[in-house]
């Protein structure tokens, strides 16, 4: 009954009218850029963040998450209308939806994708609020050395389940470790890093950062790919209203989709990206006619458009819970929560109640909202798709510079974001992903602080991270993940399960 | 296939890892390392900057030990651009205020798409300008001038 109280607390503040306005904007801010080719959610939030920091802490919790379904269920859109998935998690959207849509049934694909993902974030919703309550109150347990070692279990695991070289995975989590303490430290006034600038003094801004490698850097490498400018399917969508035989149809795949996601999605790093493409194996080898699979197969839409969804949803789990992001949405979610002075972590569950409910149950509102806006106003998306990426590039920058500048109304954040750029742009070309970058960035000060006040309660004793069990454990699990991706058949099996 | 390893993207990385390393481990050496039970504001970022360096190091020698076939690193110039519109705008705005700076932005960042001719970038910076005042400014309420200090001279 704990739970129907909770809820009852979430859904006053979820649906009290300005929250509603603010989620409402949100969904439709999200989409809006979202579904412009080249842009994903990562790029959206990061340049709709300012937009929240003048409202309560609520309301722009609420704010951000609609950004984040918004641009999530945009990005779904753009795969299947024009091939080109906003982000990874949406690459096997693309994949049958674009066949679909080119069969003349995008409307089919398109409601797919909306109901599928609907029913799957109504049940990760579900999870969220019967399991967050339960860890928040098992992590309130842990002292600084379990916390130290969770925060390593997670950034390791995070670039275990990501694709490309771990070694400079590995590499790019220090790097972000090392930005993420610039400045003046908080013990001793010592500054560190800072080339005797005096804004370096105070940090790096996460905002500009993220803006720098995520939207300049993303227009950047895109600027001259003609990829982006391809053709719409541009014929009248129909059959948006499903009828009973598609529903059964689909029914099955939704809900292994939604099973597989809810699952995954609690997992560091992996999240959405590893749902999708686990929820279209599993498809793939249940189904009875798997040839359909590539050439235009329903099931190939609803499971892993479920499993992305249900993924995104129950990554803000961890983020919640124990105050670690899982992917960069989240990193920024709590560097929101961080500027609105909440210290994210278990303690956020008791001491902001309805914060924390409102923000599960404005969830639930927020893909209702986008089912009912998102496919009346589907003609207006793709009209959205046809404007011509030269015109984008210089209106994106545009909207990150503002972005950036109104952080502080000062020139310094303009210039670390277009350093950030520069670094996002040679990054990927080296192909360097920026994620674990930014994911140690933001737990680099948190990290150094747990592991002072491990180190001083021990005594000085380092081997307090492996003696006390839960600890432990959690190492254990960061050197297996390890061990495990480097060995040459996992690390095989995990190119092609990512690479298909 | 996307992990295959690219041995002279690898060679450049691991490079540029090693001089964030010893840079970082430079410009923190001098201050205190502290003890293990209290741990001073240098030690921290010894370990993290030597984990750097030893991580670039390893991925340089890895990249020169491997047989695979090196695949050329393509870089153009047009994105830096991009790079140079963003950083007019950062050193015009306070002097000449929002208007100016960012039609500038917008005719910087054209440059960097062939396809944009003369009258597509009016339009742009003419629409952007006017949208994001409206946006920004009126609706927003950012305490942005319009035009700055330098123009109210003239």
């Amino acid at each position: 009954m704990e739970l129907l109280s909770n809820l009852t607390l979430g859904f006053g503040t979820a649906l009290s009218p300005w929250n509603l306005v603010y989620c409402f904007v949100g969904c439709l801010l999200g989409t809006l850029i979202g579904v412009l080719p080249g842009l994903g959610p990562a790029a959206t939030i990061a340049m709709l963040l300012p937009f929240t920091f003048s409202l309560d802490p609520s309301a722009s919790l609420i704010m951000l998450s609609g950004i984040f379904y918004g641009a999530q269920y945009g990005g779904s859109t753009t795969a299947i209308l024009v091939n080109i998935p906003g982000e990874a998690s949406s690459v096997v959207t693309a994949i049958d939806g674009h066949q679909l849509a080119k069969q003349g049934h995008a409307g089919m694909a398109l409601s797919t994708a909306a109901l599928g993902s609907f029913f799957a974030g109504t049940v990760a919703t579900l999870v969220i609020a019967l399991f967050a309550p339960m860890l928040a109150r098992a992590a309130l347990e842990f002292g600084p050395a379990e916390y130290f070692s969770l925060m390593v279990l997670g950034l390791v695991a995070s670039v275990a389940l990501a694709h490309g070289s771990l070694l400079k995975a590995l590499a790019m989590i220090v790097f972000g470790l090392l930005v993420g303490i610039v400045g003046i430290d908080v013990n001793s006034g010592a500054s560190r890093m800072t080339f005797g600038s005096v804004e370096l003094s105070d940090g790096v801004d996460i905002v500009a950062v993220a803006m720098g490698l995520f939207g300049l850097a993303e227009v950047m490498t895109n600027i001259g790919d003609t990829s982006l400018s391809r053709e719409t399917v541009q014929s009248k969508i129909s059959g948006l209203f499903p009828d009973m035989k598609l529903l059964r149809r689909i029914a099955g795949p939704v809900c292994r989709g939604t099973a597989i996601g809810s699952v995954l999605g609690i997992l560091p790093g992996g999240g959405a990206l590893l749902s999708s493409f686990a929820s279209y194996a599993v498809e793939k080898k249940l189904s009875q006619d798997p040839r359909q699979f590539g050439r235009g197969a329903i099931e190939g839409v609803a499971g892993p458009e479920s499993a992305n969804n249900a993924g995104a949803q129950t990554s803000f789990i961890p983020m919640l819970t124990l105050g670690l992001p899982s992917n960069v949405t989240m990193a920024l979610m709590i560097g929101a929560m961080i500027i609105q002075g909440i210290q994210p972590g278990p303690s956020v569950m008791t001491s902001q109640p309805t914060l924390f409910w409102g923000l599960i149950a404005s969830m639930w509102v927020g893909n209702l909202m986008l089912v009912i806006l998102n496919l009346p106003l589907i003609g207006i998306w793709i009209r959205l798709l046809t404007i011509p990426y030269k015109y984008l590039a210089p209106s994106i920058i545009v909207f990150c510079a503002i972005g950036v500048y109104t952080l502080n109304a000062s020139s310094f954040n303009i210039f670390v974001m277009a350093a950030f750029g520069a670094l996002g742009y040679i990054l990927r070309k080296l192909e360097c992903e920026p994620t674990p970058f930014l994911l140690g960035m933001i737990l680099g000060p948190m990290m150094e602080e747990h592991m002072r006040r491990a180190l001083m309660l021990s005594r000085g004793n380092p081997m307090t991270f492996v003696d006390r069990p839960i600890s432990l454990i959690l190492l254990l699990l960061a050197v297996t993940a390890i061990v495990l991706v480097t060995i040459p058949a996992v690390r095989n099996k995990r190119d092609e399960a990512l690479v298909e | 296939m996307l992990a295959r390893l690219h041995t002279q993207k690898d060679f450049f990385a691991g490079v540029m890892f090693l001089a964030i390393g010893v840079i970082a481990i430079y410009e923190t050496s001098n201050l205190p390392f502290g003890t293990l039970s209290n741990i001073g504001p240098g030690f921290f970022p010894v370990v993290l900057s030597s984990l750097c360096t030893f991580f670039g190091a390893l991925i340089v020698v890895l990249s020169l030990l491997s047989i695979k076939q090196p695949e050329p690193l393509s870089l153009s110039w047009r994105p830096i651009v991009l790079v140079a519109a963003t950083i007019s705008f950062g050193v015009l705005i306070a002097p000449f205020g929002f208007v100016p700076s960012l039609v500038v932005l917008v005719a910087i960042s054209s440059l960097a798409d062939s396809d944009l001719t003369w009258l597509d970038t009016f339009k742009l910076a003419v629409g952007l300008t006017i949208g994001s005042v409206i946006v920004f400014v009126y609706l927003l309420k950012q305490p942005i001038e319009l035009f700055g200090p330098y123009l109210m001279v003239l």
